[in-house]
């Protein structure tokens, strides 16, 4: 249902953000609505989520934002953050939601090349920050999802996975100060922030709620609005400007010119033990700027230019390339480094017993691929969304030591390759693999990519019963269960009608009314929390101090 | 086509917001990487090419009807095709921009149009040009000139002004160099003066594809039965008109070569039969028209279907995915550069990914405030080059160029067509 234009609500929000700046109208208010892995969630073979919102507004400012959060309050409404709005969680996840589309907050307030770090709006994507970053010998760590995300949003609102990881960290190690509309519409400086030092650091000196507020997956519009935030940034060795051609080609980028301290390399391994000796080493001699998974299936995926390109290229390349691998770009201060790193490089290969995959090594792929390590563009959306209409991933998101991450990989292979033999998923081969690393290879992130037709409702039941087994097979076989693994399986169950529902329970009531409705708001909770000392339940306490009128919407499960 | 035939493509848009941008790795500054004048100036999703495609589905679901909301934001579209451009770098099965334009049609269809262009239609329904001005003057920008009367006499080439060339007085010069330069160079030139009427493209961009269909059926028969062998044009938009919108609604130009005046210069400047002699000391950055850029590119007709193959749809027989690489960019550089003492710099945003002028689709007409201000965005963008002109090859997008210059007081920006700037230096 959408806000009455007469209601004093409404008039309000109009009279804070400007006519232009607010809508109802149902049509206007569907491209809120739609979004990748809406299949999943509501009617299959249909990318609608259930749920409207009540009205969609876009505030310019901090103080435009905490109004509007002040009026949700007011009115009983709820409210939910949108950056760029690439993933089913920015929609309304409960009834009686105004969306806030933060697009006109998109600038880039300060660049401090002593402190390292950038201050920014939720509306900068990567391939803005990173442009002007380069520009004065910084970088910072880009979202593998692609260039056009917000940056803020990964690292003060959820994921965080990227190629950078590798000695950049994680989303949420990159996030320094931050200025947060709470969900009661109070404003909050966290970190050094907080107590007037600047943007520096989100530890203090002043209040350190980052734990809190981000955890590991953040809270996806969950818990108020960040509307400004200092992201940390690292030294860049390579050009100012990266000079390219063939911009709109995928399969086909190039660098003009790649400098001679940059060097891509494509490396590959008879087994997991020796692919993760060879990675713990790479961290433990410090080479490498990224580093990541991009197995065959899913490699091919990108480099075709189209559809009917990958089915011809899957059937050159495929059985050429070898199953078991990962890629690391160095990027040096000069080319001796790069030479010295080589052979370091090489030396772990002959510890190993890996190899160069070379033929991925020559034109064009060495330039497709470098330039996505550097960039990541818009590959990573070329290759899994743009190609089927949806994907995910089973096992999904997942941390874990660098053993599990070979188990992992070969368990899901196999189940999946069962699913692709029906027909109903995207033929890769099985071998999707795709994955980051992270504290110089200590940890990985590693998923199993899966790409399915989501106008077709059979093919994204085959994706989430592919997710049902893998969940299964992980808990028994290596005692793990993925989060969004089981986000997948439930959320297909999950009844729509349970989302309206979820509109007037607090968290308390989450926890303690209804268990049948806790648990299927977030099963992974359900399952999970009783083991590990009930945190669900301290989250949600947590929550309902943070958000005393339970108007930020619901993060997802 | 219909918009239910883009429904099956647009079921796999997945919200993306790539079609806001331009190609990602194209991207050199924050300032301009946006690519689509209407999300820009307006932010809300459904301004952008993904937020058009969505509209369709819903109103194809029957979620909803075109409000007066969703008209206004159907019609402050110039059609630039940037979104798609960068959309189909992601995926081949989304069509941003046809989807854009087939709901104009259906604006149309549904009787609900946009007022201020219903009245540009009815005059140029009526009067076969877009100002509503005398058919009897159309050729008048050609008084005095040498050239020949292509409807009574053969000629190799037939120069097409086009509305803005035949009745802006100020455009006039650009016509007229254009056929003293080509006739200098020994080139066989006619025209159809008074028997010219406007190419229709305007028309099909405002949403009145049967208008169009009769016009340019018109204009096509006169075309092919001058028995020119080149038909040759200084305006960006009648090229995209000939280049693209004929062959989409199967008129026939066979046998017709369709030649921009840039692409003449260009090969006569090569063979030397151009004469420049005077330097020109200016620092210029060239505009790529959408109608000669990324929109020029040659348009087939794909009538096949998709089938699975490996869980993918595939286009059988293979279609051609429009990025917008095969339009016209290198001839009006080439021109540019060819000539003493100019030094060339490219804008952020070029070729393929250039951004709009701000006046096609309609916009011009009804909404001139957000054209000046997408016009103003581009100049914005030559400035930050530390340019002295900016170049373009189509009198639309000067029009619009000059109502930016007019209306933000950047005044120390020239605003100069290419035929001009050859011109000056002969
Ligand atoms: C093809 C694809 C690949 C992906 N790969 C990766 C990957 O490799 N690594 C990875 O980490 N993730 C990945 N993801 C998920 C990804 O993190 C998100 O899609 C992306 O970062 C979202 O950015 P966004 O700007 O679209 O955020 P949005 O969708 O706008 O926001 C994401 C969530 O944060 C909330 N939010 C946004 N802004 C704010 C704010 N200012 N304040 C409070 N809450 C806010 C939203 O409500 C939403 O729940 C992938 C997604 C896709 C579609
Ligand atoms: S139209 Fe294309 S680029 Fe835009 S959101 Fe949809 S799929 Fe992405
Ligand atoms: S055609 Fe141009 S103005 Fe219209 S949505 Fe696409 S990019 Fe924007």
């Amino acid at each position: 249902m959408a806000l009455e234009e007469s209601s004093q609500a409404y008039r309000q929000l109009r009279e804070i953000v400007g006519e232009e700046n607010i809508t109802t109208d149902p049509v206007v208010m569907d491209t809120y609505v739609w979004q990748w892995l809406g299949d999943l969630v509501g009617e299959k073979g249909n990318c609608f989520m259930p749920l409207r919102p009540e009205a969609v507004v876009l505030p310019g400012s901090t103080r435009e934002v905490q109004r509007v959060v002040k009026v949700c309050n007011r009115f009983g409404l709820k409210f939910k953050a949108h950056s760029t709005g690439w993933i089913s969680y920015a929609a309304p996840l409960t009834e009686g939601v105004v969306i806030l589309d933060l697009r006109r907050m998109d600038r880039i307030l300060e660049i401090n090349t002593k402190d390292m770090y950038a201050l920014i709006e939720p509306y900068v994507t990567f391939s803005q920050l990173q442009a002007e970053l380069m520009k004065v010998g910084l970088n910072c760590e880009v979202n593998a999802a692609g260039s056009n995300c917000s940056a803020l949003a990964q690292a003060a609102a959820g994921f965080g996975a990227g190629y950078g990881n590798y000695h950049m960290g994680y989303g949420a190690g990159t996030l320094l100060g931050v200025e947060w509309v709470l969900p009661d519409g109070e404003v909050l400086k966290m970190g050094s922030l907080g107590s007037g030092c600047g943007w520096i650091t989100s530890d203090g000196p002043g209040p350190s709620l980052k734990g809190i507020m981000r955890g590991h997956m953040g809270t996806l519009g969950g818990c108020g609005v960040f509307t400004k935030c200092a992201l940390r940034v690292y030294h860049w060795p390579g050009p100012t400007e990266i000079v390219c051609e063939n911009e709109a080609m995928p399969g086909y980028e190039r660098f003009v010119n790649l400098p001679d301290n940059i060097a891509m390399y494509y490396l590959y391994f008879d087994d997991y033990e020796k692919r993760s000796e060879a990675i713990c080493k790479v961290g433990e001699e410090d080479i490498g700027y990224v580093m990541g998974f991009m197995q065959r299936g899913l490699a091919i995926l990108g480099l075709a230019d189209t559809n009917a390109h990958f089915v011809d290229l899957k059937e050159d390349l495929f059985d050429a390339l070898p199953s078991i691998s990962f890629v690391v770009l160095l990027a040096t201060h000069s080319r001796e480094e790069l030479e010295h790193q080589k052979r370091v490089l090489e030396k772990i290969l002959e510890e190993t017993g890996g190899g160069y995959i070379e033929l991925l090594q020559q034109e064009p792929f060495n330039d497709v691929i470098t330039l996505h390590l550097i960039k990541v563009g818009t590959l990573s959306a070329h290759a899994v969304c743009g190609r089927s209409g949806a994907f995910l991933c089973a096992p999904g998101s997942n941390a874990v030591t660098r053993r599990i991450a070979g188990r992992l990989e070969s368990l899901s292979i196999e189940l999946k390759k069962k699913y692709i033999e029906e027909g109903k998923l995207v033929d890769d081969g099985g071998e999707g693999t795709w994955g980051v690393v992270w504290d110089h290879g200590h940890t990985i992130y590693i998923e199993n990519l899966v790409e399915w037709d989501p106008a077709d409702p059979e093919s994204s039941m085959a994706h989430v019963r592919l997710q049902e087994e893998v969940n299964k097979e992980t808990i028994e076989k290596l005692s793990y269960l993925s989060s969004m693994g089981t986000f997948v399986e439930e959320s297909a169950k999950m009844n729509p009608e349970d989302m309206v529902k979820l509109k007037d329970m607090t968290p308390s009531d989450l926890i303690e009314k209804s268990e049948e409705m806790a648990a299927a708001h977030s099963p992974y909770d359900a399952k999970l929390g009783p083991l590990l000392r009930n945190y669900h339940v301290w989250l949600r306490r947590i929550r309902e101090q943070l958000d005393p009128n339970n108007s930020s919407d619901a993060s997802p499960p | 086509m219909a918009l239910e035939d883009y429904e099956f493509g647009a079921r796999y848009c997945s919200r993306d917001s790539i079609c806001k941008f331009i190609p990602q790795y194209a991207v050199k500054d924050a300032r301009f990487a946006q690519c689509c004048p209407s999300i820009s100036r307006y932010n809300v999703h459904a301004y952008s090419g993904g937020g058009r495609v969505i509209m369709a589905t819903s109103l194809l679901q029957g979620r909803g009807e075109i409000s007066e909301e969703v008209k206004e934001i159907i019609y402050k579209c110039q059609l630039c095709g940037a979104c798609q451009t960068s959309c189909h770098i992601v995926t081949e099965l989304v069509e941003p921009l046809e989807i854009a334009r087939e709901l104009k049609f259906r604006c149309v269809e549904e009787g609900k149009e946009n007022q201020a262009l219903s009245s540009v239609r009815e005059r140029l329904v009526k009067t076969n040009n877009i100002f509503g001005k005398k058919q009897a003057d159309r050729g008048k920008w050609a008084e005095g000139l040498k050239v020949k009367d292509a409807g009574a006499e053969a000629a190799e080439v037939l120069f097409f002004a086009g509305c803005r060339l035949s009745y802006d007085d100020s455009f006039a010069p650009v016509a007229r160099k254009s056929v003293e330069l080509m006739s200098g160079a020994g080139m066989d030139v006619g025209i159809l003066g008074k028997g010219e009427t406007c190419c229709g493209g305007r028309l099909f961009d405002m949403g009145y594809r049967e208008d169009f269909r009769k016009l340019a059926s018109t204009i096509a028969k006169k075309i092919k039965a001058c028995g020119a062998k080149r038909l040759v044009t200084a305006c960006g938009c009648c090229y995209g008109t000939f280049k693209q919108f004929f062959p989409m609604m199967e008129l026939d130009l066979e046998g017709v070569e369709l030649l921009h005046i840039s692409e003449v210069l260009d090969d006569l400047m090569g063979e030397g039969k151009i004469e420049l002699k005077r330097e020109i000391p200016l620092r210029v950055t060239y505009h790529d028209p959408c109608h000669l850029g990324r929109l020029g590119e040659p348009y087939e007709r794909w009538e096949g279907q998709y089938v699975k193959k490996l869980g993918l749809w595939v286009a059988e027989p293979d279609r051609e995915v429009r990025r917008g690489l095969g339009g016209v960019f290198d001839p009006p550089r080439n021109v540019i550069a060819g000539i003493e003492g100019i030094k060339l710099v490219e804008m952020k945003r070029k070729r393929e990914y250039a951004w709009c002028c701000g006046a096609g689709g309609g916009v011009l007409e009804a909404y001139p405030e957000f054209a000046a201000w997408t016009a103003g965005e581009r100049l914005q963008e030559a400035m930050s080059e530390g340019c002295e002109a900016l170049v373009t090859a189509c009198p639309w997008c000067e029009t619009a160029f000059r109502m930016a210059v007019k209306e933000s007081g950047v005044g120390e920006l020239k605003v100069m067509d290419l035929v001009d700037l050859v011109a000056m230096a002969t």
